[in-house]
């Protein structure tokens, strides 16, 4: 059983860093949360069962489509709820407005798809055993796209010249239009790429547990994850998202319904312990 | 000889607005003003509005960010409604047990979660909320769960039952100006500076001399005790609970209230409670698409509103008042003309 | 300045809500039949209120076909209660005080839901049906609640028996964390030891989960020869899923009504739900008379089959406007007598009596799914 729970929670813990992937990347670009991650995630389970399911596409073109999809609903994403706030002295505004986000995508949704949760099919429909424990292949996928994507974006930021001119608008973005960088360009790359992640995340996430309006509560997971692995870095995020899968998956050792309970009680603790995170960066205080 | 106005604008003005306060406190109870319904909805919106005045002086005061609000309220409402209905105890009482135990808990908490600075806080407040939802909804020996618990005992202060819509009106109508008035006060003593002082910045606060750490302990043990008491009031007016209403959506909610009408401003926690409460209830007509509106509107409200209602307001006083001297000065030129 | 703002707006609050006193004139004679009913439109739970609703539509189709009753129309007034109980007692006391003349309420079937609604229900004076089946419905006092359904007593009993008769030793049970769940597994577990039956394993899954892959980890550690489930329809589709994902689906397993439905056996697929067994009051693969006519006419209706609310809402419809026919008047007391002499009333789910208590039917079905369809194996009557 031992086996089970491993391969569970980092099955589930892959699933949360996908998410908080594109989350730490808008954390990182414009400085604040997005509370409507849970949404965008549960947007891209949507419209690619719309692609799959009601276009019937083929899954090469789907996934073309998919992500052009994603990016047109990144880039509104980021002019409705964040550009027309980007110079506002308080930060809370920003918040606030993703709150409203939040609630208008799943309202969009209802209406659109109505609340009746859909199917959608697996990739590969199948499920492996190994030893006594037993996994879907939908999970290899999932750890596979999750740890690509993760080297894409390692690449993409530390590598090419196109990511260092995102880190830079997320660093400083005064600075940045000072010597000429286009910071529109940069943040929307950046929202773009974001939602593409955690529309991806959708996609795999959907087989599994149905496209439902219920599927934005995975956010909170990967909010705990973010924090537990370090505020700042995309490696974090997903080391702590997997210790977080980890550490939901063990707990019903001790526990059966008080799962949630031990996760967030984590969550609190490290905060206390360690509020940096196991990889974060030193919060430094300017005056 | 120069007289001495009594009647001053200022003065009068108040006294208006005592009369409007006491107007409405006689005449809505009154049977037959408002149906019996919309008087529910108004006193569930003085409970919120009490919830959001301890949010008000953490967020307005402070600049703290927080999420803790709901949950908070839920250990109130819980506490309440556990001691009354399981273990018999005067609705009174309990609230006041309640309070109490809301106080140390704030304070025990608030000492953790200060440690963390701006979001990081924000994430704890998140957690902690969360955290409180589960325990309500899985200790089941204790909460009943996701099931709530039922016939919570009216409110019974000895001398006085409050049974009805009407007179629970009445009691949440003073405990709320009382509150209002006690934060008002607030913000004009040393505390209430020093707090406002941490919003504005932390460093240069502390180099005067603040206890930062424990001035933002504070605010959040007020915030926790409003919290507790909306919360105790809210059992026993609803004679129901369930952890439904205490999670973190609801302190989502109470932090739009405090936006929409005025982060700076405790009569814009006023108008922000009872709009978001009220408003609801008026826009069932658009039935399917309410919530859709509702959630666009925030956006809206903040790109384009983002100081709330009682920011339009004071903008329009002072260009009202620009205007205005503006036409004195006009005037008295144009008389030294002459 | 800012003080006349202030009494401004006060005034305008103050007077823009005034006007909104309903007054609840007794109706006249030419006046519809109001009936009040309330579900969950919204939120995770909202499947259900679309079958409710397909249920009422069919029934107010052939109702007032007949011209109505006692030659009024019959219309239904709707509220949402989300699926939880802090809006539900919302929904209720809005139906209640801003219609003035409903003869009768139905509620839905979520037991705790029903519970959290009841206190308002013996202040309000209307009769209420509900399709709850928790035994605190069947053991209140309040005397204007009914349900359409048998209780988990009843249940947990039958489906305790029938694991004994299919020869088990080993049982583990996976329930839910409402009454629904609580409730019913504790009958189960008790009936299962009076039988001198081990139960193995007992967990209590957490409020909107949706990985069960652990909790069928541990039931697996257990080594059960039969699987018990309880939980509603949000769940019930992942939780046979993840059980024929692990493997396990040779073992027998037997659920409460909600794994008879036919949202669950789409969501778990044919394979994983194929032979599952349920107590259940209604199955949409039965051949009975008239429960099966009514399934076909509603089929071809709706494209859909129907679920076991939508034949419940349609008998507690039923039962209302027979109850309104014989007291010949729409008054709540009135109606409420003549629902306490209903005898061998016949609906389309079951045969109802007021026996002395809220249950007014006492009769269910042990399923089994095979191929995609609920197939009835005994009729289980008392």
């Amino acid at each position: 059983m031992v086996l089970q729970l491993f391969i569970t929670g980092i099955s589930m813990g892959m699933l949360y860093a996908l998410m908080a992937m594109g989350l730490i990347l808008i954390v990182k670009a414009v400085g604040v949360l997005n509370f409507a991650h849970g949404q965008l995630f549960m947007l891209g389970a949507y419209i690619t069962w719309s692609l799959t399911n009601q276009l019937k596409l083929p899954l090469w073109a789907m996934i073309i489509a998919m992500i052009v999809c994603f990016c047109i609903v990144g880039l509104s994403f980021m002019f409705t709820v964040y550009w027309p706030l980007r110079n506002s002295p308080w930060k809370v505004t920003v918040v606030i407005s993703t709150l409203g986000a939040s609630i208008a995508l799943k309202e969009a949704v209802r209406l659109i798809w109505s609340f009746i949760p859909l199917l959608s099919k697996p990739l590969i429909d199948k499920v492996i055993r190994i030893g006594d424990a037993v996994m879907n292949v939908q999970y290899i996928f999932i750890i596979i796209i999750s740890g690509a994507l993760m080297l894409f974006v390692y690449f993409l930021f530390e590598k090419t010249f196109i990511g260092k001119i995102m880190q830079a608008t997320a660093q400083n973005r005064y600075a940045a239009e000072l010597i000429g960088i286009p910071s529109v360009v940069a943040i929307a790359g950046t929202y773009m790429i974001s939602m593409c992640m955690s529309g991806v995340g959708g996609w795999l996430a959907a087989p599994l547990f149905l496209v439902s309006q219920s599927l934005g509560t995975f956010a909170q997971k990967a909010f705990a994850g973010i924090v537990v692995g370090g505020f700042g870095s995309i490696k974090g995020a997903v080391v702590g998202c997997v210790l977080v899968g980890l550490i939901e998956s063990f707990s019903i050792l001790i526990t059966d319904a008080y799962k949630d309970a031990v996760v967030f009680g984590v969550l609190i603790l490290v905060l206390i312990i360690r509020p940096t995170g196991i990889f974060g960066e030193k919060i430094e205080e300017k005056a | 000889m120069k007289k001495k106005k009594i009647l001053t604008p200022k003065i009068i003005g108040k006294i208006i607005v005592a009369i409007i306060i006491i107007a409405a406190f006689i005449i809505i109870p009154l049977p037959g003003v408002v149906s019996r319904y919309m008087l529910k909805v108004y006193n569930d919106g003085l409970i919120y509005f009490i919830a959001a005045l301890g949010l008000s002086v953490m967020l307005g005061m402070g600049g703290q960010v927080t999420y803790s609000t709901a949950g908070i309220m839920g250990v109130g409402a819980y506490i309440t409604a556990i001691l009354s209905t399981k273990y018999g105890w005067n609705t009174g009482l309990a609230i006041i047990v309640a309070l109490i135990a809301g106080a140390i808990f704030s304070f025990v908490v608030g000492l953790a979660l200060f440690r963390l600075k701006g979001s990081y806080f924000s994430f704890a407040s998140i957690g902690l909320t969360n955290l409180l939802v589960t325990i309500f909804s899985n200790w089941m020996e204790m909460t009943e769960g996701p099931d709530g618990i039922t016939r919570i005992p009216k409110l019974d202060v000895g001398f006085m039952k409050f049974t009805d819509f009407n007179s629970y009106f009445r009691l949440l109508f003073i405990i709320a100006i009382i509150c209002y008035l006690f934060v008002l006060r607030l913000r004009k003593t040393s505390y209430g500076r020093a707090l406002a002082s941490v919003r504005d910045n932390e460093i240069t606060a502390a180099s005067f001399g603040v206890n930062c750490y424990m001035t933002k302990v504070y605010s959040f043990v007020i915030a926790g005790v409003f919290a507790c008491l909306a919360g105790g009031l809210y059992a026993v007016h609803a004679g129901f609970i369930s952890p439904e209403p205490f999670k973190y959506d609801q302190s989502a909610i109470y932090l739009i209230m405090i936006m929409l009408g005025g982060v700076d401003s405790t009569f814009g926690a006023f108008l922000g409670a009872s709009l978001l409460t009220i408003i609801p209830e008026k826009m069932r007509w658009l039935n399917e698409y309410y919530k859709l509106i509702y959630g666009v509107g925030v956006i809206i409200l903040m790109i384009f509103m983002p100081m709330g209602l009682m920011g339009i307001i004071d903008n329009f006083k002072y260009k009202m008042i620009g205007k205005i001297k503006k036409r004195k000065q006009s005037n008295a030129i144009e008389t030294e003309a002459n | 300045m800012k003080k006349i703002m202030i009494l401004l707006l006060t005034l305008l609050m103050v007077f823009s809500f005034t006007g909104c006193n309903r007054n609840g004139d007794k109706p006249g004679e030419d006046e519809p039949i109001k009936i009040g009913l309330t579900d969950a439109f919204t939120g995770d739970r909202a499947g259900n209120g679309q079958y409710t609703k397909e249920g009422v539509d069919m029934f107010l189709e052939y109702i007032n076909g007949k011209g109505g009753v006692l030659g009024r129309e019959v219309v239904v007034v709707y509220e949402d209660d989300q699926g939880n109980e802090t809006a539900a007692v919302n929904a209720y006391q809005k139906l209640i005080l801003e219609n003035e003349d409903l003869t009768a309420v139905v509620l839905n079937k979520y037991s705790s839901v029903v519970l959290a609604m009841e206190p308002y229900v013996a202040d309000s004076k209307i009769p209420a049906i509900c399709s709850g089946s928790n035994v605190k419905i069947e053991q209140s006092t309040n005397p204007y609640l009914y349900s359409t359904r048998r209780s988990d007593y009843g249940s947990g009993a039958t489906m305790a028996a029938f694991i004994k008769q299919e020869g088990a030793k080993r049982v583990a049970i996976l329930y839910s964390p409402d009454a629904l769940g609580k409730g019913m597994s504790e009958i189960v577990i008790a009936k299962l030891q009076e039988a001198g039956i081990e139960v193995v394993s007992s967990q209590q899954f957490s409020e909107g989960e949706k990985q069960f892959a652990n909790y069928v980890a541990k039931i697996k550690e257990s080594n059960p020869d039969f699987i018990v489930c309880i939980g509603q329809t949000s769940e019930t589709g992942l939780i046979v899923k993840a059980i024929y994902d692990a493997g396990l689906n040779h073992i027998k397993c037997i659920g409460n009504s909600a794994f008879a439905q036919a949202t669950t056996i789409e969501q778990a697929g044919l394979e994983a739900s194929e032979g599952w067994y349920s107590i259940t009051a209604f199955a949409a693969g039965t051949e009975e008379e008239p429960t099966a006519s009514w399934i076909r006419s509603y089929t071809e209706k709706y494209g859909h089959a129907p679920e076991m609310t939508s034949v419940t809402t349609y008998d507690a419809l039923s039962m209302i406007c027979y109850a309104i026919e014989k007291a010949n008047s729409t008054d709540p007391e009135a109606v409420n007598a003549e629902l306490k002499k209903i005898l061998n009333f016949e609906g389309i789910a079951a045969v109802y009596s007021y026996n002395g208590n809220p249950m007014l039917a006492n009769s269910e079905f042990v399923i089994q799914i095979q191929n995609g369809k609920a197939i009835v194996l005994t009729k289980v009557i008392g």
